[in-house]
């Protein structure tokens, strides 16, 4: 028997080997996210015929991102199958999985699990990755029939240090495949993304060899010091968001970039996979085949590719939303919503102060020519019809959150180093459960930063501050509010 | 130029008939409160009415070392008409120039790289750079010159020389210094006891092993000469306090670096000033002695006496005899506020990263903080997949169990969150903790940041009126 690997989309995989099945991140549907007028969408389009689904054997969840945790794909599924995360997985998924009736196991680190004819192993993301991709578990996967038949699913952190030592020991044998993921995520000219510097939108991020750099850092800087696998897939950044009408991320055909990379070498194969291929690696012999359960929208997938074609052509720009919420009903409601902001205000500043954008802008010396003073960090609310603009600077003589009369933008990027701006009724929402910081960023949130690596700057904090590891609580209710609407 | 040292990093800089005051400490101790005190070492007694007037004061850092309210009182009382004007580092908080103004004082923040001119004198502010720890972000190092004599001086205080000063020493914006006043802060603890950033686990310290006094004359020394090669008078300050519970070991005493310094040295002269001790600048620099100042014999420290503890801890504040749901509510309240933000700091980090711990599986409750007291002791523990801290019982194995630990104390913890002692002075004599990380990467790194002036001011703002009240002689 040998090894199926199917490929679902984005980062979603099946595995099979023999009569045993393993779902890894199931994103099922054709779209995810909180909002439904926001949804974030499946490229290259498929449909799943999710019946062909109801006998697997058991769910991998890798981390809680909600482009791999996805309740209302987990709602099609039987809930005979066993659920395994790794043991720092925040506790409110755990308890929305086994809210939908779901048997939930935690696996210890590096542990060998068998199930039927497979054997899975986690391993940790590396210890230099992101904060808040630090929970990521990449999952070793081995034929139990066949030792040479492995896959390593190494996405969205940086390769576990342990799953290379492992191999030097030899306690694993090398994968004959590993995964990658393309989560670059590059914004066309003309449009912002979410991590764009609005003082400075000249920002190079957009220029220069980018499909290069892409390719380099996913197939080389990622895999240094590892020793090379026979295949290497890659995926990820399969999905777009619908409201920027730019089709699809340029770079994100990861079969065109894969056919490039393997034109580009004598020895290593890489490969692509669209939604619906098999892929088979049996006696050092690669098949790729199509499965009948999956159908790709070639037509919506055309389309998308000339909708980027068409405006990467057109040198249009795209703006920011207002916000991802609605208005507020009515001055009182919107009132209530500030109130409920400032009194949040004291506890976000003792963070900001200790935060990698809080030591930056107290190291700063000057700011556009002036030698910086108090203000160094300003967080603007924008209103609308029920409620005028408020901004708060972040006061590094009393290290409290103040008053700052001024709130039109452009000047407030003019006085202080870092800034983010927010619609007020998405920031009242984010508290409130009702939309997570991933919802909002690349669509309402502005930021600008004086630091050098965007990802010391405001919005990579929040991520953290209001992300799933130290807010764990608005996880909890973001995902209670999803299972209520899950029929279950 | 003359320079006046008056114990740790207090200083009288004089030129022309103006004297400035630097980081005064001219009490016998510092602190808090009366039950943990500082005592300057060495011992000396300051007549405050023969001190000289003073034309300007200078804080380089609002730190309970450089900063001591009570001197600053009395400096004021004694000084009835024309209070000097008190500069401060461009980042002091304000809760520090708060309690400076309600003493009648006006203060003025300095701004970077501009220049205040008292009398003949004209200063210069240099803010730490980025290399600099969290908690000593704020510090400013002070370059002072002297118009007609040509002169200068450069009081780096408790932060790496300033790479700007530096540069604009080369540019020729400003000329060499005369004299450079370097800090030597380096503290262990005796007895084996652990404090500040210690580590309960048996591992090796590397603070204490191999040749450390070569490391520390490199780190103090070398490094900020290196930079300004062409000084030629190095003066040693700081590590002049002792705590009342005689914890702190200043195990390399400052005679002896300066003595090892200049023989390994063939174009600068190292000196260890004494309290008291006044040097005047020029071709040759000469020592006389401050009238107003004698030196004298030490206080026993209260440790020859028995302290009472439990698990190695030294309580500091008055005993709480029966811990009351109120006092439970406000540490539990506190604990949530702590839970989200150790698991952003680099404990957070470090935890994350830890995989096995004595040898087992860990799980995701990674960190406990144990309160104890003469009655009941109390645990709680930090799980990682909720972010909050969860009460159970008590177990003297924690250590075991969990890879990171903290333990002091209960009243200490409540008197930390009320404002009655700052996190350093606790560190310092009583809190114990443990972890498997470096040494920036521990719980106390982590209280350190939290309870920083800069983070939490105003429970340092509490701390500083109220030492007002503690005049210990």
């Amino acid at each position: 028997m040998h090894i199926d690997i199917v490929f679902l989309g984005h980062q979603t995989w099946y595995v099979q080997e023999n009569s045993t099945s393993i779902l890894i991140d199931p994103i099922l549907k054709d779209s995810f996210g909180t909002r439904n007028a926001f949804k974030i969408e499946i490229y290259p389009p498929r449909d799943i015929c999710t019946d062909h689904l109801q006998e697997i054997d058991a769910i991998y969840l890798s981390h809680e991102h909600t482009d791999h945790f996805d309740l209302n794909s987990l709602n099609v599924l039987a809930r005979t199958a066993v659920f395994y995360v790794g043991s720092l997985m925040i506790e409110p998924v755990v308890e929305s999985i086994r809210g939908l009736g779901f048997e939930v196991v935690r696996l210890n680190d590096f542990e060998k699990i068998v199930i039927g004819d497979l054997s899975i192993r986690l391993y940790p993301a590396s210890t230099e990755t992101a904060f808040w991709e630090s929970r990521v578990y990449q999952i070793h996967i081995e034929s139990e029939l066949n030792k040479e038949e492995s896959l390593f699913i190494a996405v969205d952190a940086l390769l576990s240090t342990e799953y290379k030592d492992d191999i030097k020991q030899g306690n694993v044998s090398p994968p004959a495949t590993v995964a990658v993921s393309n989560n670059s995520r590059i914004a066309p000219e003309g449009v912002f993304q979410s991590l764009e510097n609005w003082a400075d939108r000249n920002s190079r991020l957009k220029k220069g060899p980018l499909g290069i750099k892409v390719l380099h850092s996913i197939l080389q800087s990622y895999l240094e010091d590892f020793p090379p696998p026979d295949n290497l897939l890659i995926c990820g950044g399969g999905f777009f968001k619908k409201i920027k009408n730019y089709g699809i991320f340029p770079f994100s055909d990861q079969d065109k970039l894969a056919t490039i990379a393997s034109d580009l070498s004598f020895d290593q194969q890489v490969y692509g996979l669209l939604p619906g291929q098999q892929f088979n690696y049996s006696n050092k012999k690669v098949s790729i085949t199509e499965v009948n359960w999956i159908e790709r929208n070639l037509e919506k997938t055309e389309a998308l590719q000339k909708e980027l074609k068409e405006f990467l052509q057109s040198k249009t720009k795209i703006e920011p939303l207002a916000s991802v919420m609605e208005q507020f009903a009515n001055t009182k409601q919107a009132t209530e919503a500030l109130k409920q902001v400032q009194f949040n205000l004291p506890a976000l500043g003792r963070s900001l102060m200790l935060s990698t954008p809080g030591r930056l802008a107290l190291e700063l010396k000057q700011y556009r020519g002036e030698m910086v003073n108090n203000k160094r960090i300003v967080l603007l609310l924008r209103g609308d019809s029920n409620i005028n603009d408020h901004a708060f600077f972040l006061n590094f003589y009393t290290s409290r959150f103040e008053v700052e009369i001024t709130t039109d933008e452009s000047q407030l990027m003019e006085l202080y180093p870092y800034g983010i701006s927010i619609a007020l009724t998405d920031f009242d929402a984010m508290l409130k459960g009702a939309v997570q910081i991933w919802d909002l960023v690349g669509v309402s949130i502005k930021s600008w930063f004086e630091c050098e690596q965007e990802f010391d700057s405001l919005v990579p904090f929040m991520y953290s501050y209001y992300g799933e590891n130290v807010s764990p609580e608005l996880a909890k209710i973001n995902y209670e509010h999803k299972l209520a609407m899950v029929a279950v | 130029m003359k320079i006046n040292f008056l114990g740790h990093q207090g200083l009288i800089i004089s030129s022309e008939k103006v004297n400035l005051l630097i980081d005064p400490v001219i009490q016998d101790s510092f602190g808090s409160t009366e039950r943990v005190r500082f005592y300057i070492h060495p011992a000396r007694d300051i007549f405050v009415s023969e001190i000289p007037s003073i034309d300007a004061i200078i804080l380089t850092t609002e730190h309970l070392q450089h900063f001591h309210p009570q001197s600053l009182k009395l400096i004021a009382t004694r000084q009835t008409n024309n209070l000097p004007r008190v500069y401060v580092a461009p980042l002091m908080p304000a809760c520090a120039i708060n309690l400076i103004e309600s003493l009648g004082y006006i203060v003025e923040r300095s701004i970077p790289e501009q220049v205040i001119s008292v009398g003949g004198l004209r200063l210069h502010f240099f803010t730490a750079d980025e290399s600099t720890l969290f908690w000593d972000k704020r510090v400013s190092s002070v370059y002072i010159e002297s118009v007609n004599s040509m002169q200068a001086i450069y009081v780096q205080s408790d932060c790496p020389t300033s790479a700007r000063f530096v540069d604009m020493i080369n540019d020729g914006k400003l000329g060499p210094p005369t004299a450079i006043l370097l800090t030597n802060n380096f503290q262990i603890s005796k007895n084996i006891a652990s404090i500040g950033l210690d580590n309960l686990y048996p591992v090796k310290n590397e603070r204490n092993s191999g040749i450390g006094g070569l490391h520390l004359l490199n780190s103090v020394i070398n490094q900020p000469l290196d930079c300004l090669p062409f000084v030629e008078h190095v003066f040693l300050t700081g590590n002049g306090y002792k705590d009342s519970y005689g914890l702190i070991d200043n195990v390399w005493d400052h005679e002896k670096l300066a003595r090892y310094a200049n023989e390994l040295s063939l174009s600068f002269k190292v000196f260890a000033p004494l309290p008291g001790d006044i040097y005047e600048l020029g071709e040759n620099v000469e020592l006389t002695k401050s009238p107003w100042m004698t030196l004298r014999e030490e206080k026993k420290s209260v440790s020859d006496k028995k302290t009472k503890d439990i698990l190695g801890c030294i309580p500091v504040l008055k005993p709480i005899v029966k811990i009351d749901q109120k006092q439970l509510q406000q540490i539990e309240s506190e604990l949530s506020d702590l839970a989200k933000n150790i698991i952003m700091s680099s404990q957070g980090t470090a935890m994350i990263g830890v995989r096995v711990h004595m040898g087992k599986q860990l799980t995701s409750a990674r960190f406990v903080i144990q309160l104890v007291s003469d009655g009941i002791n109390y645990q709680w523990f930090l799980d990682l997949t909720t972010a909050k801290f969860t009460r159970e019982e008590f177990d003297q194995r924690a250590m075991r169990i969990y890879p990171f630990g903290l333990r002091m104390y209960i009243q200490d913890f409540i008197g930390l969150l009320n404002g009655e002692v700052q996190i350093w002075e606790l560190a310092t004599v009583s809190i114990k903790q443990w972890y498997i990380s470096n040494r920036y990467e521990s719980p106390v790194a982590f209280l350190y940041e939290y309870y920083s002036e800069q983070v939490r001011p105003e429970l340092a703002e509490i701390g500083y009126f109220n030492s007002l009240e503690y005049s210990v002689a």
